[in-house]
């Protein structure tokens, strides 16, 4: 016992503590080591995941595993502390090792002194390193390897865009440009737009498809006839209009001219109401507003406000598509005096309707007095001779009425002493040997 | 509650043990540690079953503890015909100067020590008898209850090899004796020591190193050695792991009874003294363990086809009953210093 009876109690209480830490860092390392596991699996799984989805950088990642380790390491102080144990009971683990026979626990109560204190004390509790240094070195190897192993970014996916097809791509082209420039009507242009809408509505993937892009083209086809059209029948109006104006200013056009041209501004006016693209603006109302029987009652300058209307309505349409190569609205003609044959009885040039290279005026109609005759009302009889080197296996050459020849006479049933003239019955043996004994005993002789 | 030993209470106490100790030594030779735990089991005040051979000194270190310590002692042989007044005393008609009139006469139970050979060849009656007479320290004869004396001890043996004409003591009366010890064969050595100094038919001389009222004082000494309260745990752990169904108990019929914690507990406390501590310990428990508990297991069929005794399974209790009972984390080992 030292001089200073405090210094073993301060002693051995100070074991007992170095004793206690050590016990509950070995809790709190058993139940680290426990986390680390599962931590590390799925720290990797994440890292992993992360780096492949995101491109998670090395550092981040690093610091991510740092701080998992050490919610790990809480979590492991809080379970640790179920363990916890009493100074009373470690020091009983240490005198007990100690062989200090309860005299710690004594001294505690105060029975007795405590012991002298131990120049070299060792505590009776030692680290097993292998099992720590495992799971630790299987973690950290873990972690290293999500983190260092080369894995590519997942590349973003590009949406699979599908482009409608070029036809209806084409119709709205046109239909922008035709708005933009107000040269139709919004009704027609709107009536094209929801065929349209119509064809897209169905599935992306289907809008290739035979049947879709018949439809598609179908629909350019006709918008483009419509638009075709339309130029056409201002064209032709705007020429009427013009040619009427110059009349009424006094020019003395026949009134054989005159009507025709009335007519054929007529014509295109009803064309124009009654056509799927309209024209655009007032001009329709001032076609409707147009009285047929009136016509030639216009002023000259009434009609040439008219022209003027449909000069500028044409122009506006030409402008619109002049960007469109597969709609070319520039080769039709303008309101020029044709050079062909026209269709009334005068033999002057004048204004007619007809075909860019034909001029104006009507087709001319070939009569005759005899129609042609095709020989449709004739009936030709094919023949079907049978050609050898065509037949198929089951085409029958020849069909011929008749019955089967049996001779009934020529069976005779079965025949005694193996003769062969009969084939006998079916299911009866048609060939026997017929052995004598001697020559059976023989045979059983040799196959024994 | 006593008061706690003083170290100079327990100095003085450990000397006076050892003088009975040395005083022992002298009459048995080779037979330190019988002498030992007869000694712990006296301060214990608990009774002694000792099991041996005949000729090994038993009624020797009967003889020579009386003489230490100034003690009464009486052997009685037991044998089947022993009726329970021979040792308990009968009432005997006498002449007074008032009449005739019946007087108890004290049996061999009337002694400080008493040596019962053989026990086991008394008839289960004349044992009641004594082992009624060791637990209660009183004898009762037609009504009259005579105390014994203070103090009251009694050493048992029996013969584990003559089964012939015996009648083995129920579990419930070995439970009795605190201590059951093993008389063991003395080698070469010692036998040549017993040529030496042994005389056949002369007393040994053993001089009185204690008086009946050091014993007294040693016996209440014991009472206040200090029980640590890991110690008791331990004890407590310790019984309760005998019993039947606990982990490490495989084999064991009938486990160990309060009364043997009880015992388990006096005996450690005795041990303390004897080395001069003021409490007991955890390796007072363990010495002590055996000799408490080997007598009180009961073992099933399985364990004696087996061929395990009480004492091996007593030392595998021990091995897995730690003085700390909270295990070590896996991190961590048990260091052997």
């Amino acid at each position: 016992m030292s001089a200073d009876p405090g210094s073993d109690e301060r002693y051995w209480q100070g074991a007992v503590r170095g004793l206690s830490r050590r016990i509950h860092f070995g809790w709190w390392l058993d139940h680290w080591l426990t986390l680390l596991i599962p931590v590390s699996f799925i720290g990797t799984a994440v890292i992993l995941c992360l780096r492949f989805w995101q491109g998670l950088p090395t550092q981040t990642a690093i610091k991510g595993v740092a701080a998992c380790s050490l919610m790990a390491a809480i979590a492991a102080y809080f379970w640790m502390r179920r363990h916890r144990e009493s100074l009373s009971a470690t020091r009983v683990r240490l005198e007990d090792a100690l062989g200090l026979k309860t005299r710690l626990s004594a001294a505690a109560t105060r029975i007795g002194p405590w012991p002298a204190s131990h120049r070299d004390l060792i505590l009776p509790v030692t680290f097993r390193p292998n099992r720590s240094v495992a799971m630790v070195t299987i973690g950290v190897a873990l972690l290293t390897t999500a983190l260092l192993v080369p894995i590519a970014r997942k590349q973003p996916d590009n949406p699979r865009v599908i482009e409608p097809p070029s036809a209806l791509q084409e119709v709205q082209a046109w239909l922008d440009n035709i708005k933009k420039n107000e040269a139709a009507n919004p009704e027609s242009i709107e009536q094209v737009e929801e065929k349209m809408t119509e064809l897209l509505q169905r599935p992306a993937q289907n809008w290739y498809e035979h049947a879709n892009l018949e439809a598609a083209d179908h629909l350019r086809d006709v918008t483009a006839a419509d638009l075709q059209q339309l130029s056409q029948n201002l064209a032709d109006a705007e020429r009427a209009a013009n040619a009427l104006s110059a009349s009424a200013a006094g020019s003395g056009l026949p009134q054989a001219a005159k009507d025709s041209l009335e007519q054929a501004l007529q014509n295109a006016s009803q064309s124009m109401q009654g056509a799927g693209m309209q024209p655009g603006g007032d001009l329709m109302d001032a076609l409707k507003s147009i009285d047929p029987s009136q016509l030639s009652n216009m002023s000259s300058d009434q009609l040439k406000d008219l022209a003027q209307q449909l000069a500028q309505n044409q122009q506006s349409l030409q402008e619109a598509l002049k960007n469109s190569p597969n709609l070319d609205l520039s080769n039709i003609p303008e309101g020029r005096p044709g050079k062909g044959e026209g269709e009334g009885e005068g033999d002057k040039e004048g204004p007619g309707k007809g075909a860019p290279k034909r001029g104006p005026g009507t087709a001319p109609v070939t009569l005759a007095s005899e129609d042609t005759q095709l020989d449709t009302n004739k009936i030709e009889s094919l023949k079907n001779p049978l050609d050898l080197s065509r037949l198929a296996t089951g085409d029958a050459l020849s069909v011929t009425n008749g019955a089967a020849k049996v001779d009934p006479k020529k069976y005779t049933g079965p025949q005694q002493g193996g003769t062969t003239a009969s084939p006998g019955d079916g299911g009866s043996a048609v060939w026997q040997n017929a052995l004598i004994p001697a020559e059976r005993e023989t045979l059983k002789r040799f196959f024994k | 509650m006593h008061h706690p030993l003083t170290e100079i209470e327990s100095a003085n106490a450990a000397s006076q043990i050892d003088q009975l100790r040395q005083s022992l030594r002298s009459v048995l030779f080779g037979q330190d540690s019988l002498i030992e735990n007869v000694l712990t089991g006296l301060l214990a005040r608990g009774h002694i079953l000792l099991e041996g051979l005949p000729g090994l000194g038993k009624t020797e270190l009967v003889k020579g503890l009386s003489k230490s310590l100034g003690l009464d002692a009486k052997r009685i042989q037991f044998t089947p015909d022993l009726l329970p007044g021979d040792i308990t005393g009968n009432p005997m008609l006498q002449e007074t100067e008032t009449g005739r009139r019946f007087i108890f006469q004290p049996g061999p139970l009337f002694a400080n020590l008493v040596l019962a050979d053989e026990i086991n060849r008394a008839s289960p009656k004349t044992q009641s008898a004594l082992l009624e007479a060791m637990q209660e320290r009183r004898v009762t004869v037609m009504g009259e209850t005579h105390l014994l004396p203070d103090p009251f001890f009694v050493l048992a043996t029996q013969n584990p090899i003559e089964l012939e004409g015996t009648y083995p003591l129920p579990e419930a009366q070995l439970d009795r004796f605190l201590f059951k010890l093993e008389v063991r064969a003395n080698d070469a050595a010692t036998l040549e020591q017993i040529v030496l100094h042994r005389e056949i038919g002369v007393e040994p001389q053993v001089a009185q190193v204690l008086s009946r009222e050091n014993l007294a004082s040693l016996l209440e000494l014991v009472r206040r050695v200090f029980m640590p309260v890991p110690v008791a745990n331990f004890i407590a752990r310790l019984v309760h792991a005998t019993q039947p169904g606990q982990p490490h108990a495989g084999g064991i019929h009938y486990g160990a009874s309060p009364r043997a914690a009880l015992a388990l507990a006096a005996a450690s406390k005795a041990r303390a003294l004897i080395e001069g501590r003021l409490n007991a310990s955890y390796e007072d428990v363990r010495h002590a363990a055996p000799h408490v508990l080997r007598h009180r297991l009961l073992l099933d069929y399985r364990a004696k086809l087996e061929g395990l005794t009480p004492d091996l399974l007593i030392a595998r209790l021990l091995e897995h009953t730690p003085a700390q009972d909270a295990p070590l984390p896996s991190s961590l080992k048990a260091a052997k210093l």
